[in-house]
């Protein structure tokens, strides 16, 4: 959230009172948060190192803890850490606001730079896409990050109420890097079943957070 | 366009970026097309995978995380004092001279180290970069032609039971070429291979033999199609690996004009 804009207000139907959202997810609305991102990615292309730092200190613990979870090791997660933020230093021109939000196009970055690191170190043989390039969301954490703990326990709320099968094949190939072919391989079930619960997942992930980020959706 | 449910499982996987060959290039058409309920599905599932990594709990920063970013980008702060060359060389005393000596030569060992290490890294990442283009070239190549209007399309679906397979082919009918687009077939046993067919009036016409990848996906080009029928039907079989005149082997897809 910029420093100076208020957090989105509701107002609450049954109460007829305001109610405040979390802090934690307190948003601009679509247009300057677009526009926000696209300013800092155009200070980022003309080599302006405060508009990197800024980048850096919003999305770097974020990009820490997604790698460290993948790879399993603080050396290895260093190392992608390095590599995905010298990715966004020497990529900035691939990145388009129109597209979606910066935090999108990093946690891709961030995946698929983990991924690589997997495969590099013998983890897994499969290909991997650059899916860093395709950007759709139009949500962004970061305006949600002011208070870490409250969005974290939200999230974590809504992944630990889905059905344990749901949420075990979401988090193999979200956070172990698997494809859902290596997912169905080690839960011994077919490649459909895999896909529909990874979509059941999503979809009531999404209905848990969309409260929080919906006026983005 | 028309909303298609058989879809539906597949717009998360490609939100993570899990799709490849046909079901990427299909899945991409079918946005392209414009469906608004797998636009809308899409948008969800990346809201989702953004903010999935906030549940993680923090690891302390690597010490001096951004520093080496920095350094690594060559984006150094300015330095607070210059002093002249003259005052540098007029400062340095002899003992400084041969430290600066020994680590020069250090630094220089060590350059040509990592330069031979670097070599090879890049030998590996050119092999992978061509790689990737001749993937990319062979996709642009199956995305232009899925894209052409003019093409008419076959859809084989499965002969055998419980198997998920299926198939696609398309035929521009204005340069008689063809591409074929397989998905899911099991993979065929030492010494097999599967052939495609195109039966005209009761007589198989081998189309070619294809390889599959280890997710049963394939796509054959057909620089030839057999001259235009309203009756013509296709067929995927098993057989001897290089392929037979005839068919021979099981039938695990098939499907007509």
């Amino acid at each position: 959230m910029n420093p100076g804009s208020p957090p989105s207000i509701d107002k609450d139907p049954e109460l007829n009172t305001m109610v405040q959202k979390p802090k934690a997810f307190a948003i601009m609305d679509k247009g300057s948060a677009r526009s926000a991102d696209q300013e800092l990615i155009d200070r980022l292309r003309k080599g302006d190192k405060s508009a990197f730092r800024e980048i850096y200190a919003r999305y770097s613990q974020i990009v820490f803890n997604l790698a460290l979870r993948m790879l399993r090791s603080r050396e290895e997660a260093e190392e992608v850490v390095q590599e995905i933020f010298l990715q966004v230093w020497n990529k900035a021109d691939s990145y388009d606001s129109e597209r979606g939000a910066i935090s999108t196009w990093i946690v891709n970055i961030a995946r698929s730079r983990s991924i690589d690191k997997l495969r590099t170190l013998g983890y897994r043989d499969q290909t991997t896409e650059l899916i860093e390039e395709r950007v759709n969301s139009k949500s962004d954490f970061s305006r949600i990050i002011e208070d870490r703990e409250e969005s974290r326990k939200i999230i974590r709320e809504a992944l630990d109420s889905l059905p344990d099968n749901q949420r075990i094949a979401i988090e193999m190939v979200f956070f172990e890097g698997l494809t859902h072919i290596e997912a169905a391989e080690r839960l011994n079930e077919p490649v459909g079943t895999i896909k529909t619960r990874i979509r059941l997942g999503v979809l009531k992930l999404k209905e848990k957070i969309s409260p929080y980020v919906g006026d983005l959706l | 366009m028309a909303h298609k449910a058989e879809y539906e499982d597949q717009i998360a996987l490609y939100s993570l970026g899990l799709l490849e060959g046909g079901e990427l290039i299909e899945i991409e058409r079918h946005l392209a097309e414009g469906c608004e309920i797998c636009e809308s599905m899409l948008k969800d599932s990346d809201t989702v995978f953004t903010n999935l990594p906030l549940c993680l709990d923090d690891a302390p920063l690597p010490k001096d995380l951004e520093k080496k970013i920095l350094d690594r980008l060559g984006v150094r702060e300015p330095a607070r004092g210059r002093s002249s060359v003259f005052d540098f060389w007029r400062n340095l005393s002899p003992v400084w001279l041969n430290l600066g000596t020994a680590v020069s030569l250090a630094i220089i060992i060590f350059l040509v180290v990592t330069n031979i290490s670097l070599r090879d890294d890049l030998k590996i990442r050119e092999k992978s970069l061509t790689d990737l283009q001749a993937k990319l070239v062979k996709e642009e190549k199956m995305l232009a032609f899925v894209m052409n209007p003019d093409v008419n399309e076959v859809e084989l679906g499965s002969k055998m039971p419980d198997m998920e397979a299926a198939g696609k082919l398309l035929w521009d009918k204005e340069t008689n070429k063809g591409l074929f687009l397989v998905s899911s077939i099991p993979l065929p046993e030492q010494g097999k291979t599967y052939q495609l067919w195109a039966i005209e009036g009761g007589k198989p016409v081998s189309m070619g033999v294809f390889d599959v990848d280890k997710e049963g996906n394939s796509m054959m080009e057909i620089e030839l199609m057999p001259g235009p029928a309203e009756s013509m039907q296709f067929a995927v079989t098993l057989e001897p690996a290089g392929g037979m005149p005839q068919p021979t082997g099981d039938m695990y897809l098939y499907g007509s004009l």
